[in-house]
């Protein structure tokens, strides 16, 4: 096991990396898959106390943090004081992710295993991930690109926006943030988006195979789709049908928010 | 390209990554572009002339094996290398230079892509909404009357449904099959060894469902065979839930 203590710009060049834990406060945090020697790049730090890197050479398990900043109690990230980091992080793109921020924005490109990426009010970019991704924010927002495989999002206030998203399990729960998505589904595709106030939208190929399902109970719903069922009963509104031949499926459900399913080009 | 390799230093950096171990032409081609995430990607024209010129001065060599030309650092090409080592840790201090400027990159390139679908998304849903009010008494009548035709026409769509299927169903086992060939292959992203098996536990379902329609095309279905078949498919569902668990 080797441990650095980090107290201003530094580069470190590491073996074999099978796992990183990574957490910062405020400032930038890039990590990004490459098949170059897992780096770590910290180009600005302000802190009072330093930034510990321990790597364990057996097990390939690198983690980059500040030694009073845990998983638990993120909110309590907040209180403390302002550290500011710029650090970039290249690993392969095996290596399972764990990355964590309060202030910080953070991009994570190019990984294919287990990626989570926690932050409070700080911004997250995923930019070609695939694998198992959860990402939970307080009021930041998620933006991805070219997503596949599988994508947990869950918010209070932060917004989900999913381009050229290929999932194969979606699901986004998020009390007030919008759900923006624009995807692309397999049969065995499954897209399950829930907000209280936040709107959602969607949008699919027009040669979609999907069973769809929208609804809200005071928000207004939209399709472009005309093959969709309508089903308004007292305290709920619905719209509903099979797409194509159907199969991949999506459900949208808002409190109060609006949902709308568009139409997009053929697939 | 890169600004990162001038004044010779594309060749300092071959050196470097023939020194680490021998490797055909296509694979330093793949790192560099790996190292650069993608940025730089070098082609064959580059790559293949600086080797042979590295040869000529006798700094690389070349067996060839399995017919392709494998390529290790000499002596002599050790030498360069260790006596330009100042300059490839500063080469180094700039490619992580570069790499921060591709962390950046990515960033903005998503945000920019993020925003305009945000946009475009929006404005796609307001367009019908708007559209949707203004006609909102007519579509309400409109429907009424629409409901009413559906009714009469429901009879004589099940029969035409019926054949309809049949002839669907053939296209839709060759269709499925087809994009399924299609997706997967395309699939970069997950571990190869699921996305083959999700690939074949889609082809089964996808097969499924076309033999349960061309089966049903041929039969008059009622509610009660169709109950049947839903007692049926959850039985089946919650057996499989039982082996995928």
């Amino acid at each position: 096991m080797q441990l650095w203590t980090i107290e201003g710009p530094e580069r470190l060049t590491f073996g074999r990396v099978t796992s990183l834990d990574v957490r910062i406060v405020a400032g930038r945090l890039a990590v990004l898959a490459s098949e170059g020697p897992p780096t770590l790049e910290v180009a600005e730090l302000e802190s009072a106390s330093p930034l510990v890197v321990t790597y364990d050479e057996d097990t390939g398990k690198l983690s980059v943090a500040f030694k009073d900043l845990t998983w638990d109690g993120m909110l309590g990230w907040l209180r403390r004081d302002r550290r500011h980091t710029v650090a970039t992080l290249t690993v392969p793109k095996q290596c399972a992710v764990n990355a964590g921020v309060v202030s910080a924005s953070a991009v994570v490109a190019g990984f294919e295993n287990t990626t989570q990426v926690k932050g409070v009010s700080g911004a997250i970019v995923l930019d070609g991930v695939s694998g198992a991704v959860h990402a939970n924010t307080v009021s930041g927002d998620v933006e991805s690109r070219s997503m596949e495989g599988d994508l947990a999002f869950n918010s209070v206030s932060g917004d989900l926006t999913v381009a050229d998203g290929t999932p194969r399990r979606l699901r986004a729960n998020t009390v007030s943030g919008r759900i923006t998505a624009d995807l692309l589904l397999r049969p065995t595709g499954r897209v399950t988006l829930t907000t209280v106030s936040g709107d959602i939208l969607v949008r699919l190929p027009e040669d979609v195979e999907a069973d769809v399902t929208i609804r809200s109970t005071s928000g207004r719903l939209v399709s472009t789709f005309d093959k969709l069922s309508n089903e308004s009963g007292p305290g709920t509104k619905s719209l509903s049908g099979r797409l194509g031949g159907g199969m991949a499926s999506l459900s949208a459900t808002t409190v109060s928010g609006q949902a709308a399913l568009l139409k997009g080009e053929n697939a | 390209m890169s600004p990162v390799f001038g004044h010779g230093r594309l060749r300092l950096y071959l050196l470097k990554l023939l020194e680490e171990s021998p490797r055909h032409g296509y694979e330093v081609i793949r790192l560099l572009q790996d190292r650069f995430l993608g940025v730089y990607s070098p082609s064959p024209g580059t790559i293949y002339p600086r080797l042979a010129r590295l040869e000529e001065e006798g700094l690389v060599t070349h067996e060839v094996i399995d017919g392709k030309k494998v390529f290790s650092i000499t002596d002599r090409g050790r030498d360069e290398l260790n006596a330009r080592l100042d300059e490839l840790d500063d080469l180094e201090q700039e490619i992580s230079a570069s790499v921060r400027d591709i962390a950046r990159e990515v960033k903005e390139d998503v945000r920019d892509t993020v925003k305009s679908l945000r946009e475009e998304l929006t404005k796609m849903a307001k367009d019908v909404r708007v559209g949707a009010q203004e006609d909102g008494k007519r579509l309400g009548d409109e429907q009424k009357a629409h409901f009413r035709r559906i009714k009469e026409e429901q009879k004589r769509q099940w029969t035409e449904h019926a054949t309809q299927w049949q002839n669907e169903s053939e296209r839709l086992t060759g269709e499925w099959r087809r994009i399924w060939a299609e997706v997967w292959a395309t699939v970069g992203g997950a571990p190869a060894n699921r996305a083959a098996l999700d690939a074949e536990l889609g082809g089964l379902l996808a097969d499924f469902v076309a033999r349960v329609r061309e089966e049903a095309s041929d039969t008059r279905l009622t509610r009660e065979t169709v109950d049947q078949v839903r007692t049926v498919l959850d039985e089946a569902s919650t057996r499989i839930r039982d082996i995928l668990r």
